[in-house]
């Protein structure tokens, strides 16, 4: 490298140089307000992904006790069955449903 | 979120500058911010190896180059690169040649130009960002270098 690209290297270096300027407020509070807004809407995707696999979950609980039941009796009818145990088989599922489903979702959390 | 904030306030400028000098063109702001938001979604990534402006920069690069990936999107750029050069022909302001020189360069070859004379990264942090092999990115230099300095002192 001769002197005069030294030279012409600085002098790009001059004049491409970035001026010091104080922070623009108003575009860190934008880039801001969009941060937040990305995090509420990270969190409400996890929200209902939980509740969608919670659901999922209960109506497969539900579905695998009928299933169960019927079954587990060869000589018994599906109606004898019930007859037989019908109130403490549906307060079964139903608890069973309020347990999965209706398990209280997290509170969001602030940033 | 504070300490956050504060990384964007402390870098907002030269990644805008960075991004405005690049595109030429007024999306750079809305760039600049997706870049922040990219940036604060994947902070796990930063592993801490080189500063957090250059991992910022390195984003901000890679979301340039696939925000103006293909050819349509190149020749508006183009347009508007030579409209805002024709625009300050006529201003004697060395500024405003600046803008014209480096507006004759490539993409790749600006930002080289932009983060090695004018932010001061060193050749292996600008490779880094850029995400070439440093032996390119010197080759790159040199031309930006040898291109710049041809244009601006025909215009001087």
């Amino acid at each position: 490298m001769t002197g005069d690209d030294m030279n012409g290297e600085a002098w790009l270096r001059a004049v491409l140089a970035a001026p010091q300027a104080a922070p623009d407020e108003r575009f860190v509070e934008r880039v801001r307000r969009s941060v937040v807004l990305e995090a509420r809407i990270a969190r409400s995707h996890r929200s209902a992904r939980r509740k969608l696999v919670a659901e999922i979950a209960g109506t497969v609980a539900v579905g695998a006790a009928f299933f169960g039941l019927a079954n587990l009796a060869p000589g018994l009818s599906f109606h004898d069955l019930v007859a037989s145990s019908g109130p403490a088989l549906a307060g079964l599922a139903a608890l069973t449903l309020w347990v999965l489903v209706g398990v209280p979702q997290r509170a969001p959390e602030g940033l | 979120m504070s300490a956050f904030t504060e990384l964007v306030r402390r870098h907002e400028g030269q990644l805008r500058r960075f991004l405005r000098r690049l595109s030429g063109e007024g999306g750079a702001d809305d760039l600049a911010q997706d870049v922040f938001i990219k940036a604060w979604r994947h902070a796990g990534s930063f592993t801490g190896d080189g500063a957090y402006v250059a991992w910022l920069m390195r984003i901000a690069w890679t979301s340039f180059v696939s925000q103006h990936r293909g050819e349509a999107a190149r020749r508006r750029r183009e347009t508007t690169w030579a409209k805002a050069a024709s625009a300050s022909a006529a201003d004697p302001d060395l500024a405003i040649d600046t803008t014209r020189a480096l507006a004759s360069l490539q993409d790749r070859e600006r930002a080289a130009a932009l983060l090695c004379f004018g932010d001061g990264y060193s050749h292996g942090e600008a490779a880094r960002i850029l995400g070439v092999p440093i032996g390119t990115l010197k080759s790159i230099v040199a031309r930006a270098r040898r291109e710049l300095l041809e244009k601006l002192e025909a215009g001087a």
